[in-house]
């Protein structure tokens, strides 16, 4: 899928990223949606600090699949709505930064911590794409078949992070609307 | 006043109201004097860097600089004290005591805001 010029683009926070380092499909997700992804210096740091994490990031900025962009500390709104993200809905530095950024732009989030996210983003109008929307979509556009996604599943829940279902067939996927 | 004349005035009362002195803020964050003196009085933008720096030595959330009646006594300083004849090595420490402090109290926080399962 060729990737859309100057148009939005889809800010990756590091649970996405983690998710699909350990499912083993890292090298697929720029091609999965029509948005170049960039990921902030906040989230970058946050990932670096993971094990095993840094270098397979490191991999993807080098190639140029995704870019790293820094964090607009000049713009006083998007500045204001990070500490108060972290302040009253108790988020980390990089999930709280890329909030603050997409309800200021028409960027596409893209966390699957959606706990209370989800509640913030639909307050905002915010478009976000989740892991197992990423899956969803290359299983559309037939990168990756039902089977890959089991295995991806089973990869990930066994790297000790949690998905919304322990198998593919018990996931229904949602209409995006991007 | 604009956000940084805002951030500037509380960044000031805040570092007063616990006894240090611009020099010794300079040097727990290895800047200049000058560069803590712009900060607090609005012409110059703190990094968010700074502030997280800032709000760890002073105990409180970097969202409280916002506060534009900012009533000293109702922040919520995670642990005031004077520090008078304090190096900047003391500071670090002291921050990072504070930010652990801080961090319980907002994991009480989170808790007691999270609901109840039956």
């Amino acid at each position: 899928m060729g990737t859309k010029k100057n148009d939005k683009i889809i800010l990756i926070d590091a649970d996405v990223l983690s998710h699909f380092i350990s499912g083993g499909q890292i090298t697929l997700i720029h091609k999965i949606f029509p948005y170049p992804i960039k990921i902030l210096n906040k989230v970058y740091v946050e990932i670096s600090r993971m094990p095993g994490r840094k270098r397979e990031v490191d991999n993807l900025l080098n190639f140029k699949l995704i870019e790293q962009i820094p964090f607009p500390e000049d713009n006083p709104e998007i500045r204001k709505e990070y500490h108060y993200i972290k302040k009253k809905l108790f988020k980390g530095d990089g999930e709280s930064a890329c909030l603050a950024v997409v309800r200021y732009s028409k960027d596409i989030l893209a966390s699957s911590n959606l706990k209370d996210t989800a509640h913030y983003c639909n307050l905002h109008n915010i478009s976000y794409l989740t892991t197992m929307d990423f899956l969803c979509q290359a299983v559309t556009n037939g990168q990756l078949f039902e089977s890959d996604c089991d295995e991806f599943i089973q990869r990930v829940l066994k790297a000790g992070s949690r998905l919304p279902v322990k198998k593919w067939g018990e996931y229904g996927c949602r209409e995006l609307d991007l | 006043m604009n956000q940084d004349q805002i951030i500037g005035k509380n960044l000031q009362a805040l570092r007063k109201k616990l006894g240090f002195t611009q020099d010794q803020v300079a040097a727990y964050l290895q800047i200049n004097r000058e560069e803590v003196s712009y900060y607090e009085n609005g012409s110059r933008t703190a990094s968010t860097k700074i502030l997280s720096h800032l709000a760890n030595l002073y105990g409180v959330d970097e969202y409280d600089f916002y506060e534009e009646d900012l009533d000293l006594a109702n922040v919520n300083l995670a642990l005031a004290f004077r520090a008078e004849n304090i190096k900047s090595t003391d500071l670090e420490q002291i921050a990072k005591f504070k930010k652990i402090v801080r961090n319980y109290l907002s994991m009480k926080s989170l808790l007691e805001h999270e609901p109840t399962h039956s």
